[in-house]
């Protein structure tokens, strides 16, 4: 066994269902010479406490088995811990994996004998880490920009602040995890008059997003908001926004789109520019199905 | 034979593709959008073009084009090297080269420009400065407000009022 691996099941992983692929993924490791030591995370088990036991028995790699919900369970606290994060996706939704350049399945453990790291930026809102994004819908609050203006839907909309893709916002523009940037969504909900006998009717639909680059913000609402950090609900009036530069190192595969060199992602903002290029023309096109969505 | 047996030794579905690379077949074009819906407050500075299709309140400040779209309303003093108006716009415009108000466009306040282009039935109350910019770099007081102080010597300076 390499003490130098451990590995974390998911909480579902138990299932009969699982155990086949459970003992493909384990014979694979093992005959690449990466097993280690098997965790399991449960409802009433502190994943924090489980995974710094792992550290402190002297771990270096943690490698995340189960789906992106899983890796997502742990984000919150990770980035704090001297290890390198690897992922194992064995069941939808793995959007996360798919980003990292990781195969579901077996395949993974090649990715993760390969030991290709990549370090990632990571965002925070307030204490809380995230790789992927913040996501508030339907809401009027507003996000005060790198101290410079205020930015809100007019009359209600979605806010997505993005650190690694888009993942919640599927066809939204791709966010740049190497940039130290965070990538800001504002997609507002416009009302619109239907042209029918039912025209007393109004209905609402999704307009076009507005893309800015920030490095901190602050979230604002009179209102309290629900927000989605890496889908970990969380509640409340004023939150604060922060990026961390090179703060995560996780093991990707050769196909990863983790930068603005990948498809879609943002171009590189300008180290002297408070608000970079975006690409909103692109985005027009790349996600029309999602501006197709009526409401009532 | 029976080929259509489903494998059950995955739990996901194997025929799943990975995400879709974005855009891969677009040239991403380099100008932020304030898109219709979205309103802004403050000061908002780029590097690059800018397109406004929203609500903007406060200073614009751009290196690059600005194109104001035709529901765009603008309540700010804008700085910009080249600008493309079929907005409305509350405030003073300083265009280092070229503006050209659509004949949707609604300004109301000083425009200062090296070269502008005025499509009919745009409208425009205030003043215009057009000529090569030695220039009133700085944005200028709106001229409610500059009524009391000597007028500057421009190159060539007009005072347009229009309505269609």
């Amino acid at each position: 066994m390499n003490r130098l691996y451990a590995f974390l099941y998911d909480d579902f992983l138990s299932a009969p269902s699982y155990q086949k692929i459970l003992a493909n993924i384990e014979t694979r490791c093992s005959i690449l010479g990466i097993q280690g030591r098997v965790s399991r995370l449960a409802i009433f088990r502190s994943a924090r406490e489980l995974v710094e036991n792992l550290v402190m028995d002297g771990a270096q790699t943690v490698v995340v088995v189960g789906n992106d919900k899983t890796l997502q369970k742990i984000m919150w606290f990770l980035p704090d811990l001297p290890v390198t994060v690897g992922y194992i996706p064995v069941a939808e939704p793995f959007g996360i994996a798919s980003l990292l350049g990781i195969p579901p399945g077996e395949a993974a453990c090649d990715i993760l004998a390969a030991r290709r790291v990549e370090t990632l930026d990571i965002g925070k809102v307030d204490k809380r880490y995230f790789l992927t994004e913040v996501l508030i819908q339907d809401t009027k609050a507003s996000v005060r920009v790198d101290k410079q203006f205020n930015i809100s839907a007019k009359h209600a909309g979605t806010i997505s602040i993005r650190n690694l893709g888009s993942i919640a916002m599927n066809g939204g523009a791709m966010a740049n995890a190497k940039d130290g940037w965070l990538e800001l969504a504002v997609e507002p909900i416009l009302p619109t008059e239907r042209k029918s006998r039912f025209s007393f009717l109004k209905s609402l639909k999704r307009g076009e997003e507005t893309l800015l680059k920030l490095k901190e913000g602050i979230i604002e609402s009179t209102e309290p908001v629900d927000l989605l950090i890496d889908g970990h609900p969380i509640n409340g009036f004023k939150f604060n926004l922060g990026v961390i530069p090179n703060k995560l190192k996780i093991i990707t595969g050769r196909n990863k789109r983790l930068d603005s060199s990948s498809d879609g992602a943002l171009p590189e903002a300008p180290s002297h520019g408070i608000v970079s290029a975006t690409q909103g023309h692109l985005h027009r096109v790349a996600s029309w199905w999602s501006k197709q969505r009526m409401y009532f | 034979m029976f080929t259509n047996a489903k494998n059950t030794d995955t739990p996901y579905p194997t025929d799943t593709p990975m995400m879709p690379p974005m855009g891969s077949s677009l040239a991403p074009q380099a100008a932020t959008l304030i898109a219709r819906g979205v309103k802004v407050e403050g000061e908002f500075k780029s590097q690059g073009d800018v397109v406004i299709e929203g609500d903007v309140q406060g200073t614009i400040n751009t290196v690059g084009t600005l194109t104001v779209g035709s529901e765009a309303h603008i309540k700010a003093d804008v700085t910009a090297d080249e600008a493309i108006i079929s907005g409305t716009v509350d405030g003073n415009l300083t265009i280092k080269k070229q503006a050209v108000l659509h004949a949707s466009a609604r300004i109301k306040g000083d425009l200062t420009a090296e070269r502008i282009t005025v499509e009919s039935g745009a409208a425009l109350e205030g003043k215009v400065q057009v000529g090569s910019p030695s220039i009133q770099a700085s944005v200028k007081p709106r001229s409610e407000d500059v009524k009391s102080t000597p007028e500057p010597s421009p190159v060539k300076a007009v005072s347009v009022e229009t309505e269609k």
